[in-house]
């Protein structure tokens, strides 16, 4: 009889400590939910940003004569990120980083303003019109 | 072979450049031989139903002719060539013509003038005036090119308004096509291709910085002429920091919070004048007595004039040099605050500052810095930085953490600064491999600093990032591509009561 509720005590014990261990490792004390931002795998390249590095490669004009005036980047809700005082017939590369659901940006020269469309982190313009010959 | 016939193009382009130059000759011409008639319209031609040609039977002279579509309407508004606006000059307007065929009932060329038209919006042409009408006789000629020299009329001849000049190729019957080449118009260039191809006008330049008024941000200042911003002109990014490098935290990220939006001054030149920076101090859930600052990645120091507007305690562990930035570092360091607790004073309660929604609010505290690049126009020993050598990614964030001052903690894949203590690099759970590159990350890639643009509401203390924001895992795990807004109050991001 002595050995039966020894067996049962210890049962019980193995039991309630299996609990107890259960609660306090897997609940987070805070919001109750189990939380597993310790496991998960992060791809390399990830930058842990919500925006994202946009490299805008702007490909210039042969004028005429020197064209100079001001280059604006901005988002499409108008907010502008960079200024420079442009030669229109110069290449020119420049960094702005934008929001990650950035899919357009606006670029004004002068008085004219571009839509430029955001491919993966780069946005090319150029200021040579593209034009379908079909003639030649 | 191939290489010198693309060496000949080049100097019939440039040529014909050259001899656009209404300042040297006073000609307006259109020779093709950039081979793109984009480039043309990019410096305000115009053509209507024409394009180049290169092929043999087609070229008139050098390597490109003009080509129309085939000539079977009679109106000038269906095939036109047109020059950019122009102070029109005297004498004779000259140009060659040949077609590509024989048929056709009908074939001729007319020249018109267009005046300017104030109230004709978008692109303020008046009414064109027909001053010149060709019709061929058949044969047309295939082989040599008719050479047409035609006087501009006395009504328009060095006129001090602008004009283009139209030629409208006209045709009916048949299927041949009109060629022509070496279009030269007397006159001087008037348009302006960064203006919609509009006249040009006379700008105003208070500052005489060579940037119009009408676009230039200090319009009085010759010194400084425009503003560019990171994040934007509207809006702040916010950095979170866990500052138990290289051990892992408990990814509340809230040990330091702070919000910052640089406005990057430069001048006509292009190069930095100043960066005047707003670092608002909001929350330190940290026993740690952290510090924040940022290196210019690539900004040697000796560039920077002078800083001003952080906040250093007395004593300090910093040091700093006689421009403010902080000495012995060979890229332009800036120390914003060296301890968040002489920055934001502690509640009284609680275990850190604006982590606790039972502890009183403390008042968010923003730091003005101004870095200056240049000095009434004039840079330091190290010499001018460009616009464009300072980019966003140039801004490499860190804390220190504790007033260790070698226990750097950066966003993930920045580099630390030279006083960094890289012995800590890839110790406890931190896996940076400089060889690699890889820096401030575990082994599964997590970080210990997080860059949110666009504003951010940071968790309470304790309260693991992903426990206030239910997609944060799957925004990460997809390297971004899923839940990119998982930091806004949309429905269903937010557990609010973990977040302060």
């Amino acid at each position: 009889m002595e050995k039966k509720i020894l067996i049962i005590m210890a049962l019980a014990t193995v039991v309630l400590v299996s609990c107890s261990k259960d609660k306090i490792g897997s609940i987070d004390p805070v919001n109750n939910e189990p939380t597993k931002i310790n496991d998960i795998i992060v791809p390399t390249a990830f930058t842990w940003s919500t925006g994202k590095m946009i490299t805008i490669n702007v490909t210039g004009l042969p004028t005429i004569f020197p064209v100079t005036s001001t280059l604006v980047i901005g988002s499409t809700d108008g907010t502008e990120l960079y200024k420079d005082f442009h030669d229109m017939s110069q290449d020119l590369t420049i960094k702005v980083t934008v929001p990650a659901i950035e899919t357009v940006l606006k670029l004004t020269y002068g008085s004219v303003t571009y839509d430029v469309p955001i491919t993966g982190s780069k946005a090319d313009f150029s200021f040579i019109p593209v034009i379908q010959d079909t003639n030649n | 072979m191939k290489k010198s016939y693309l060496l000949y193009i080049q100097i019939l382009f440039i040529i014909g450049l050259v001899f656009s130059s209404a300042d040297l000759r006073a000609q307006v011409t259109l020779n093709c031989e950039s081979g793109n008639r984009g480039i043309e319209q990019g410096n305000c031609w115009g053509f209507g139903a024409v394009s180049y040609s290169r092929r043999d039977t087609h070229i008139i002279s050098g390597f490109w002719s003009t080509l129309s579509n085939q000539l079977t309407s009679a109106s000038p508004e269906s095939c036109w060539i047109k020059t950019p606006w122009m102070l029109v000059g005297s004498g004779n307007i000259t140009f060659k013509a040949k077609f590509d065929g024989t048929n056709g009932n009908s074939r001729g060329i007319q020249l018109y003038y267009i005046p300017y038209n104030t109230s004709n919006a978008p692109y303020f042409e008046g009414t064109p005036v027909l001053f010149y009408d060709y019709l061929w006789t058949q044969p047309y000629p295939t082989g040599t090119a008719k050479v047409f020299s035609v006087l501009i009329p006395a009504e328009i001849a060095n006129s001090k308004v602008v004009y283009k000049i139209r030629m409208s190729m006209i045709g009916s019957g048949g299927i041949s096509r009109l060629i022509s080449d070496d279009l030269v118009f007397p006159g001087t260039y008037w348009s302006d291709p960064a203006n919609g191809c509009l006249p040009k006008i006379t700008i105003k330049d208070a500052d005489s910085d060579g940037v119009p008024d009408g676009q230039d941000e200090y319009p009085a200042d010759k010194n400084r002429a425009f503003n560019s911003y990171y994040p934007s002109a509207n809006s702040f990014g916010t950095l979170a920091f866990e500052d138990l490098w290289p051990s892992r935290g408990d990814y509340d990220f809230n040990d330091v919070v702070v919000d910052y939006q640089f406005k990057t001054v430069t001048n006509s030149s292009n190069n930095v004048v100043e960066i005047l920076g707003k670092v608002v101090a909001r929350a330190s859930g940290a026993s740690f007595k952290n510090g924040f600052g940022f290196q210019l990645d690539g900004i040697p120091s000796n560039k920077v004039i002078s800083t001003t507007g952080n906040h250093i305690s007395s004593p300090s562990i910093i040091n700093f040099a006689s421009n403010g930035l902080e000495a012995s570092q060979p890229y332009a360091t800036c120390i914003a605050f060296d301890n968040f607790f002489t920055l934001m004073n502690h509640p009284g309660t609680g275990s850190g500052i604006n982590t606790d929604k039972t502890a009183p609010f403390v008042k968010y505290d923003t730091l003005s810095i101004k870095i200056a690049f240049l000095k009434d126009g004039i840079p330091p020993s190290g010499g001018t930085v460009a616009i464009s050598q300072l980019p966003s990614t140039a801004f490499n964030f860190f804390i220190i953490a504790n007033q260790n001052r070698g226990k750097e903690i950066h966003l993930p894949n920045s580099i630390p600064t030279s006083l960094s203590n890289t012995a800590l690099m890839g110790t406890g759970n931190d896996d940076s491999n400089i060889s690699t590159g890889k820096y401030f990350k575990t082994k599964n890639n997590l970080p210990w600093g997080i860059n949110i643009i666009g504003g951010f509401s940071y968790p309470i203390e304790k309260a693991p990032i992903d426990a206030a924001y239910l997609h944060f895992n799957e925004w990460a795990e997809s390297g971004g591509t899923l839940y990119p807004q998982w930091y806004t109050n949309e429905a269903g991001n937010r557990v609010s009561t973990n977040i302060y």
